[in-house]
This record gives structure tokens, C-alpha cells and sequence, in this order.
């Protein structure tokens, strides 16, 4: 179907496409559970996925290729994902949903429910719920500087993890 | 942005019809970079002058400065695979880049030991080039630019480890070429030769790590 696809075969590319952004979406959700910018990563996904296309090898295992580029994306946008968007209004809104219901999120998400709680709290109020590190750190009640270690060492196991994954 | 948004950009992307031809496989470009690029070096190294008289005899009659040599270039070959392979997604380069690690090792250590008091031949001012250091950190560039050029038409997931890979191999190719160049002494070859390979190095992943888009080539997705 790839090969199909890498030669021009405008329908067969149509489908895989379809079938990646389930692929994508399916394993987003099974590791972190529903969050607000998951079809942003799907997208960034498939977009990543086309740029990437002529460098596939039929010699190559297109797991490996395919979970290589889609994690990739998936560091990345929730890297970006507390520099962009956000407002003061959605972010005041955010503080209320967050505190009510900090954990339906998270164990939601087979993947965060492995971290242990600090740094899944830590993990989710910065990476997918958006609020900055002086914002999370006061909603936790712990200063910025133990945030930025916990959202510095979640990050790194949530990468070894999706590592361990893809493996 | 909703599923509907994901069915709108699959329907542009699946229209795109200007199709790239397939990348050639990384050990083929490993090997055609790497040839062309010790031809280059060696080509500029003879036209800058002639090489030390009597490398080949000393290769021969003392085994340890002919593996000291070839350690050199093995690392070098290693990490250019690395780095090539690094950028095509999903690729495992660990155990090229531990291999690599291992000849640099060697390649130092040998050095090292040989600052220690053993070198690997007796030391001496035979073939001294005046501009050795000059010539190892300006003949690296032009085979760098040309391994940017190469993963530009790629997908690099990991910026500064493929770039530190290629800078690596670049700048090793002309100060190992060096050690048949100019004169051999442990202490002339780290300081002359190695630190101005190390220098290339570190300025390319302080370039890539402050810019990390740099060298990525981002084609324009279809309306």
C-alpha cells in the first residue's frame, strides 16, 4: 500500500492516509488519554508523514518509520503546545477544570498512568493542560524550580517509555 | 481543530501530486560522501604540499601507528553512517554510534598513550607542514556543506545528533589524513590536528543547537 502510495496512486495514498490518522489517534489516546490538542498532533503527524513519504525504503519496517515520525511530532507539539495558544480567559477557565478534575485526564492515558503522580501532575497541568510553570506550580503548591525538574524528568520518561514502545 | 479538519488536510495532502523519487539507501551515500570526501582531502593536502616521505614504509613496519591511522578513518566512515542514517525516521543507529565511539577512543587514546611516552612511532619534525591547523579545520567544510546538502532532501527527527554525527566524520577525515600529512608527534597531532577537529565540531552543534531548523528543508504542502 505504501509503495503504491510513494508511486502516485492518488487513492491508495487517500486511504493510508486514513488509516495512519486512525493508527496515530488510537495510539495517542491509548498513551495519554483524551486531551484537548490531540487532532492538532494527529495533523502534525500526517503532515510529517507526507514531507517524510520519498523516505521510505520497502527494506525498512514501516513501524519503526511510521512510531518514529509520529513520536517525534508528539514531543514536539507538546512541547509547543504551552508556548502557543492560549489566552487569559481559556486559561482562567482552564484553572477551574483543572482543579476539579486534575486526574480524569490522566488516567485516562495508559502511558501517564505509569508516572508516578508528582510528575504526572506535573506533566499534565504543563504539557496538556497548557498552564504555564509559575501557574502549575502554584495550582500544586510547589515552587517553579521543582516543577521545572518534574516536568523535565516526566518529559524524559514519557520519551523512554514511547521508546520502550516503539522497540 | 476537529476530525473534520484531519478528513479536509487528507484530502489535500492525498492531491499532492509532485511525488519526490525515492532517497538512496544510506549506506550507498555513506559510501560515495565518504570516498569523495577523502579524495578532496587528499587531493588538497597533496596540492597544499607533499605528504611526510616514508609513511608508507612506517605503516608497514609499526602495526599499532597503522591501526592508530585506520581507527581514525573507521570512526570517521562510522559516524558519517550515522549521521546519514539519522535522518530517515525509524532508523537504529546506536550500535554504528558506539562503534564509532569505540575507534575514537582508540584513535585518542593511541595519542594519549603516546604523550604518555609510547608512541606509536618514534616522534619527529619530518614533514612539517606550516599551515596544518588552518588545513584541518578549512578542509572539513566543504564535505560538511555537501553532507547538509545530502540530509536536506530527508527527514531529520534528530537535528544536533545527525549533525554532530556528520561534523564528527567530517572533521576527523582531514586530521586523520594528517598523520601521513604532516609530522608525527602525539602532542603536535592533538594540539594541530585534533583540537581543530574538535573546534569544527563544537561550533556545528552550538550552530544547530541555537538555530535547529537550520539545514531542514520544509517543502510547501499542497492547497
Amino acid at each position: 500500500m505504501v509503495i503504491r502510495a510513494q508511486s502516485g496512486d492518488e487513492a491508495v495514498y487517500r486511504l493510508l492516509l486514513i488509516e495512519l490518522a486512525c493508527v496515530t489517534r488510537a495510539f495517542l489516546l491509548s498513551r495519554f488519554g483524551h486531551f484537548e490538542q490531540l487532532e492538532d498532533v494527529v495533523q502534525e503527524s500526517l503532515i510529517a508523514l507526507h514531507r517524510a513519504r520519498h523516505t521510505y525504503r520497502p527494506d525498512q519496517p514501516f513501524r519503526a518509520w511510521f512510531f518514529a515520525i509520529v513520536h517525534n511530532r508528539c514531543i514536539d507539539s507538546l512541547r509547543k503546545r504551552r508556548r502557543n495558544e492560549r489566552t487569559q480567559d481559556a486559561l482562567a477557565d482552564h484553572l477551574v477544570e483543572v482543579s476539579e478534575d486534575l486526574d480524569t485526564p490522566i488516567y485516562e492515558g495508559q502511558l501517564l498512568s505509569r508516572l508516578r503522580p508528582p510528575y504526572r501532575q506535573a506533566f499534565t497541568l504543563t504539557k496538556l493542560e497548557g498552564l504555564s510553570i509559575a501557574e502549575s506550580a502554584e495550582q500544586l503548591g510547589i515552587s517553579e524550580a521543582t516543577l521545572r525538574v518534574r516536568v523535565f524528568r516526566a518529559l524524559r520518561m514519557v520519551r523512554q517509555m514511547l521508546q520502550a514502545d516503539i522497540a | 481543530m476537529n476530525t473534520r479538519d484531519t478528513d479536509e488536510l487528507i484530502n489535500r495532502l492525498s492531491r499532492d501530486r509532485l511525488h519526490p523519487g525515492l532517497v538512496m539507501p544510506s549506506g550507498r551515500v555513506t559510501l560515495v560522501w565518504y570516498f569523495l570526501t577523502v579524495a578532496y582531502v587528499t587531493a588538497c593536502l597533496l596540492m597544499l604540499g607533499p605528504l611526510r616521505s616514508g609513511w608508507t614504509d612506517q605503516m608497514l613496519a609499526h602495526p599499532r601507528f597503522a591501526l592508530e591511522f585506520l581507527a581514525g578513518l573507521g570512526a570517521s566512515v562510522l559516524f558519517a553512517q550515522a549521521g546519514f542514517r539519522l535522518a530517515i525516521p525509524g532508523l537504529s543507529v546506536r550500535t554504528i554510534q558506539f562503534a564509532g565511539l569505540f575507534l575514537l577512543m582508540i584513535w585518542l587514546g593511541s595519542f594519549l598513550f603516546g604523550i604518555g611516552g609510547y608512541p606509536a612511532i618514534e616522534g619527529s619534525m619530518l614533514g612539517k607542514r606550516e599551515g596544518c591547523v588552518s588545513e584541518a579545520l578549512m578542509l572539513s567544510v566543504p564535505p560538511l556543506m555537501v553532507a547538509i546538502l545530502l540530509i536536506r532532501r530527508r527527514f531529520v527527527l534528530h537535528s544536533l545528533r545527525a549533525a554532530a554525527s556528520l561534523a564528527g566524520a567530517t572533521a576527523i577525515i582531514p586530521a586523520g589524513l594528517m598523520q601521513i600529512a604532516c609530522m608525527y608527534d602525539p602532542a603536535h597531532i592533538f594540539t594541530h590536528h585534533v583540537v581543530p577537529a574538535a573546534l569544527v565540531l563544537a561550533m556545528v552543534v552550538l550552530v544547530v543547537a541555537l538555530f535547529p531548523g537550520i539545514g531542514v528543508r520544509k517543502p510547501p504542502l499542497p492547497r
